[in-house]
């Protein structure tokens, strides 16, 4: 087993240990900052159905506001966002480089993409449900979880996938600039170095990382379709 | 018990502003089923929709109960409509419950007891008879038994009010018909008052007691079902009562081909409408008695509606004499309380 790993990643044994604390960045990266983008997405998905014309909780300001600071955010490629957004991250987590100083911009990085694809899942909801509810006499709050966002969940796990491939990818540009993780493991080693071996590595733990969460993705849906 | 005074709504669309319901006034009465028919876009499912306030009126005043309920904030509008069940064209059950979970909604918030809440959706089960359905999706059933889920989720708060939206527009006749029976014996146990929209004359005839013509926006006829039938104001009116029967065919065979073959085109015809005590009247046979005027039934039909008779004819009538006057034949029809029009 030893003699394989030696053989096939001749590098491996040296560099192991930097390595594996990579992957604990990559792993903290993607846990912080993509589960409050997740959240803060679903938060903003849902207000952009419900304050548009004709939501349950119709609100113009409310609308337009998210609506454009979308449409501007994702205007901008990420590599750009994140040295615009290091003044920020000082604000906020007191730094702009690092691994800490990579959250917000992960974060200004995803949400806009993420909320969009939440508000189009929920906006395909049928509308009929939306009018049976309230026709119950239904609370918005209740409608939002207990309807939109309930009936929604096969749709929202899928998003979440498709969210979770492009997240991957920039982590690894936060990692090329200054956040660590494999990204940057890989820029260092695999380009810098020419390591073949370590880039092999690199793209088989993150396929592997992709693999575990659409597998447990896909069943969520199978579990929640009916 | 439902209230609508003068009732205007208009919408905003890509083509301009559209004057959906036009002065649209209605008393409904407590225990009645009333149905509103129209053709689509006839503002219906609008009206509908004010009485419980998922649509807001542009003016006008919706009052259910003595209550003045137009202008109540939301938090007063969601106890309301507690009160006032209702059930879809396409049923909108909620996919991701089972049946029984679907019926437990509008329960859950309430604050019942679970155990409570557990006897009464079997009970609901019960009445809309689906015991056996409980813990199923929705997907796995049939159109008609969608709807008696959703009967069941519209009566769960023990509603005073049941309003049907097109309730039997996406049902099979066999399955309409079994949803009609289950709604006129929810009328007739629970003293349920339904508010039927639907644009089947036939839905009307089957189990209203009163009903209004729309078009346009606006009522253009309401009444007892049976005189709504037995004389039509409106043209409106007799084109949907012609298309509840089978007279349609007839009629529409007489205009349109203008020369049939088994019909004498040297003689008029005569549709013959009674109604009431008319119909226990031999009248064929007294006319031959009486005038010796012979009859050609080419049309004929007798509809109950609310256990009353009405009748429908369609004659040529000739003497045994030829160029014998018929006039006085005529008279005596009429007399008998039928009425009677030349269609030929």
């Amino acid at each position: 087993m030893e003699n394989l790993v030696n053989t096939l990643l001749p590098n491996f044994e040296r560099l192991s240990e930097e390595f594996y604390s990579s992957l604990l960045d990559t792993l903290i990266m993607v846990l912080v900052s993509g589960t409050i983008a997740w959240v803060l997405g679903v938060v903003i998905g849902v207000l952009l159905v419900v304050c548009k014309k004709g939501g349950i909780l119709e609100n113009r300001f409310v609308y337009i506001f998210f609506d454009r600071a979308i449409d501007v955010l994702r205007a901008i490629p990420f590599i750009i966002l994140m040295v615009l957004l290091i003044p920020l991250s000082r604000a906020i987590v007191g730094t702009g480089s690092g691994l800490t100083g990579s959250f917000v911009a992960l974060i200004f990085g995803t949400v806009p993409f993420f909320s969009r694809q939440i508000e189009s899942v929920l906006s395909h909801l049928d509308s009929g449900l939306i009018e049976a509810s309230k026709a119950m006499g239904l609370r918005p709050l209740e409608i939002i979880f207990g309807v939109y966002l309930r009936e929604s969940i096969p749709g929202i796990t899928r998003v979440t996938m498709i969210t979770f491939v492009s997240f991957i990818g920039i982590t690894a540009i936060a990692g090329a600039i200054g956040a660590g993780g494999i990204g940057d493991f890989a820029i260092r080693y695999g380009y810098q170095m020419g390591y073949r071996d370590m880039i092999w590595l690199v793209v088989a733990v993150v396929l592997l990382i992709i693999s575990i969460v659409q597998g447990i993705g896909k069943l969520i849906i199978k579990k929640t379709t009916f | 018990m439902i209230k609508l005074e003068h009732i205007e709504k208009y919408f905003d669309t890509s083509k301009g502003k559209v004057h959906a319901v036009k002065d649209v006034s209605l008393n409904i009465k407590q225990g009645e089923i009333f149905g509103v028919i129209g053709f689509s876009g006839a503002g219906k499912s609008t009206i509908v929709r004010c009485i419980n306030l998922l649509e807001k009126p542009d003016s006008g005043k919706v009052i259910i109960d003595g209550e003045d309920i137009t202008d109540y904030s939301d938090k007063e509008l969601s106890s309301v409509r507690q009160s006032i069940g209702m059930i879809f064209q396409h049923f909108n059950l909620m996919p991701s419950r089972t049946v029984f979970d679907n019926i437990d909604m509008p329960l859950k918030r309430t604050g019942m007891k679970k155990e409570d809440r557990i006897k009464k959706i079997t009970k609901l089960l019960e009445l809309v008879e689906l015991s056996d359905k409980a813990y199923v999706h929705p997907s796995q059933l049939s159109g008609g038994q969608k709807q008696r889920v959703a009967i069941a989720r519209a009566l769960a708060c023990d509603p005073k009010i049941l309003l049907c939206d097109e309730a039997t527009s996406a049902l099979d006749p066999k399955t309409t018909a079994s949803i009609l029976k289950l709604l006129k014996t929810l009328n007739e146990q629970l003293k349920l008052t339904i508010v039927i929209i639907t644009h089947q004359m036939s839905v009307v005839k089957d189990i209203c007691h009163r009903a209004a013509i729309m078009e346009n926006g606006e009522v253009v006829e309401c009444n007892d079902v049976y005189e709504l039938f037995a004389n039509p104001k409106t043209e409106l009116g007799k084109k949907f009562i012609e298309t509840s029967g089978s007279s349609e065919n007839f009629l529409k065979l007489l205009h349109t081909k203008g020369k049939l073959e088994f019909i004498d085109e040297n003689l008029p015809v005569y549709h013959l409408t009674y109604t009431g005590n008319a119909t226990a009247i031999p009248l064929m046979s007294r006319l031959y008695a009486n005038f010796g005027i012979e009859a050609n039934i080419l049309y004929g039909n007798i509809d109950y509606i609310e256990e009353k008779p009405f009748g429908q004819l369609c004659v040529q009538l000739f003497g045994k004499e030829p160029n014998q006057d018929i006039e006085p034949a005529l008279e005596f029809i009429r007399k008998m309380g039928v009425s009677l029009e030349r269609i030929k």
